[in-house]
């Protein structure tokens, strides 16, 4: 089997948030679940003695929460003793890591946090969550005791976010009942200085009639102010990329979503295909637990996991279908849906949605490069001024 | 389609394959469950094996047993053996010094402790008996030391059959010589040509399933029915029981593996994915087979039969790229 390039390695260092938002697919958080430093201590442990398992040259390190910031203390320590250890063991992940979070934002100036970010720049990457406009934000990110809305507390920091971070990035993600606000929270979010949108309907089966209706005309309502008011030479939204809506790949049969490449740790030592497998992220199935700190990885419950393939978790009308590149799953959120305790059977509650994500994705397309033909320029020439989307789904 | 149902007597039939049967206490199948069951298998034109348990049964029970043409696989203890298709020895010790039918399938369920101490006697066994079908019930438990082992082990069996058929006996040994005549996949079929009933008048890919379901049905979320005689057979997801989606094995040319369904469940959670054990197994055989074939060819035996090309590898994970 190929090694990737890339080992995603996640800490799951609280289980806490100051928030309850409305969509959020942590169904069980809570704030018993608190990482210490010693199992984060033996988890480091065991990945850098067990160079067989984690063969890959470079490491991202993330943490995830709840709310990473939460623990910003203990991250801090994780990270260190990472540091240190890979130094000691002259480890090739010493000079390769990448460390990352995203958050909600609300503590982001605070001091610890600050400091945090100032000592690991140069590795770092930090997303703060905000979903857009008030209305569309406050929706669903609100505070668990009060109810109230959190658009306040995060748009106060978004100017020192923009500050620091070379392409400052969000992530937002959509579920029913805020489909009227996408076009606005976008622009709302270009505006603040945001300059790439990874943005993503939920992969939890919400969708109500006509909601694919709504998202189409939103978008094309998007596609038309992100052209007229030329966004796209500088801003992304990753609803618009050129790679989706066509057949899929006949020749790759690899899975779209990384579950079993990376690896998630939990409070108790516990290993995971991804965060997405911890019970807290679960709301039918019971865990998929693939090892811990004491035993180690096992490797037969990860098998499936990496020979997970295109062509064996999706239903034929998936396999056929004429615009299926860039038709996102989750691994998790399939086998939490799934008839049985499979990962092999595909949720397809997001049809519909991508079925207007891409007739509007091709509108976008099609009604740029006529615009800047009629301005004089050919494919290649246009290509050049459009700033080019990732393209990369988000969990 | 549904070749064969299987239907278990008792919660106390014998085990024909990897799994353990529990339960101590007979609890016979209910005459009108069994009768429905038989319905159900002339409806969709399967052939029945019924499962014996050790005991007598009721004579009421012969009767109906009767009333469809089947087959009948009986521990080697059972009252009735004398009518068995398939015998069922528990043990090595259990098979050696008897007299074997030339009709009678025969099959050894034993451990890999017991395996590696006396395979010697299944050597023994092994001109005398038509064809005997090998069982190891701790295949998830072997180790890089046993892979060692059983691989010695298969090297002995290779002597004896290639002896059998110098002398013109050509006897069937499920882990060598089955392989050598397979030119396609022919596996266990649970769930995709055959099916379970069980006492409960539910359905079950294969008896373990039902053994496990019995076992632990109050922890596992599965109860791991797939439907029950009077409603029919509902198999959620039975797409992953087909080859075709059971990645590893569709690129696997290991014919003779029984890629057992319930093993894949029990190692990696997944009925369509087996475990490095079961796998590595089941290349030491092909690779036996092939050495097999080698000198069956070199003895002027078997030409006929292609042979089969030498591989860099035991687990087909090892190589998989997707």
């Amino acid at each position: 089997m190929r090694i990737p390039l890339y080992k995603t390695i996640t800490f799951i260092v609280t289980k806490d948030c100051q928030l309850a938002c409305k969509y959020c697919y942590l169904v069980a958080k809570n704030n018993k679940e608190r990482m210490s430093f010693d199992v984060a201590k033996k988890a480091i442990d065991y990945i850098l003695s067990n160079r067989e398992h984690f063969a890959e040259k470079n490491v991202n390190i993330e943490f995830i929460g709840g709310e990473p910031c939460l623990e910003i203390d203990l991250i801090d320590q994780i990270t260190d003793y990472f540091k240190r250890e890979t130094y000691r063991l002259d480890h090739p992940w010493f000079s390769t890591y990448r460390l990352g979070f995203t958050t909600n934002g609300l503590n982001y100036n605070s001091k610890n946090v600050q400091n945090y970010i100032l000592k690991n720049k140069e590795h770092l990457d930090v997303t703060i969550t905000i979903d857009g406009t008030q209305s569309k934000h406050d929706l669903n990110r609100i505070y668990k005791n009060s109810g109230r809305g959190s658009y306040a507390d995060v748009v106060k920091n978004i100017p020192l976010y923009t500050e620091q971070m070379e392409r400052p990035a969000t992530k937002v993600t959509i579920s029913s009942d805020d489909l009227p606000y996408v076009k606005e929270s976008v622009l709302h979010l270009f505006s603040l200085g945001i300059q790439d949108i990874h943005i993503n309907c939920v992969f939890e089966n919400v969708w109500k009639e006509g909601d694919d209706t709504i998202l189409e005309e939103q978008l094309i309502g998007l596609a038309d102010t992100m052209i007229e008011e030329r966004l796209f030479e500088n801003r992304t939204c990753s609803f618009f990329s050129e790679t989706i809506g066509k057949p899929l790949n006949p020749y790759r049969n690899g899975n779209w979503c990384g579950t079993g490449k990376m690896m998630s740790i939990d409070a108790a030592g516990n290993f995971y295909p991804c965060t997405r497998f911890a019970q807290y992220s679960l709301r039918e199935k019971k865990t998929r637990i693939i090892g811990n700190i004491h035993d180690g990885i096992n490797l037969n419950y990860l098998r499936p996991f990496l020979t997970l393939s295109v062509k064996a978790q999706n239903p034929r009308e998936c396999i056929e279908c004429p615009i299926a590149s860039g038709c996102a799953w989750c691994n998790g959120e399939n086998y939490d849906a799934a008839d049985t305790s499979t990962i092999y059977q595909r949720s397809v509650a997001l049809c519909k949605m991508h079925k207007a994500r891409v007739r509007t994705n091709n509108y976008f397309w099609n009604k740029l490069y006529r615009t800047l033909e009629l301005e004089g320029l050919n494919q290649q020439e246009a290509k050049k001024i459009i700033r080019v989307s990732s393209n990369k789904e988000t969990c | 389609m549904i070749d064969y149902l299987n239907i278990l007597l008792d919660d106390n039939s014998a085990s024909y394959c990897n799994y353990t049967v529990e339960s101590t206490v007979s609890k016979l199948i209910p005459l009108d469950i069994l009768k429905d069951g038989i319905k159900w298998s002339m409806k969709n034109n399967s052939m029945v094996q019924y499962i014996f348990p050790n005991a007598k049964l009721p004579q009421e029970y012969i009767d109906v047993i009767e009333s469809i043409d089947n087959i009948k696989i009986m521990p080697a203890t059972s009252p009735y053996v004398d009518y068995a298709d398939v015998i069922v020895f528990d043990g090595i010790d259990s098979i050696v010094s008897k007299n074997f039918s030339p009709t009678t399938a025969t099959i050894l369920r034993t451990n890999k402790k017991e395996l590696f101490e006396k395979y010697s006697l299944i050597q023994s066994v092994i001109p005398e008996v038509p064809r005997l079908n090998l069982v190891i019930t701790d295949v998830y438990d072997f180790t890089e030391k046993d892979f060692e082992l059983y691989k010695s082990v298969l090297e002995h069996f290779v002597d004896s059959v290639f002896s059998c058929y110098c002398n013109g006996t050509n006897v069937q040994l499920n882990c060598l010589t089955d392989r050598i005549f397979l030119k396609d996949m022919n596996n266990c079929g649970a769930g995709v040509s055959n099916i379970t009933l069980a006492p409960n008048g539910c359905f079950y890919i294969c008896p373990a399933f039902y053994q496990a379901a019995k076992a632990s049905a109050t922890v596992l979320e599965d109860t791991f029915a797939v439907g029950d005689v009077s409603n029919g057979l509902c198999i959620k997801n039975h797409q992953l029981y087909d080859k075709e989606n059971a990645i590893l094995c569709n690129m696997c040319d290991s014919y003779q593996c029984r890629r057992c369904v319930w093993l894949n469940r029990k190692q990696t959670l997944e009925v369509n994915t087996p475990g490095k054990e079961q796998c590595v197994i089941s290349h030491l055989e092909r690779n036996a087979s092939m050495e097999l074939l080698k000198k069956l060819h070199n003895k002027g035996l078997l030409l006929e039969i292609e042979k089969i090309n030498n591989i860099n590898y035991l687990d087909p994970f090892e190589i998989i790229e997707l």
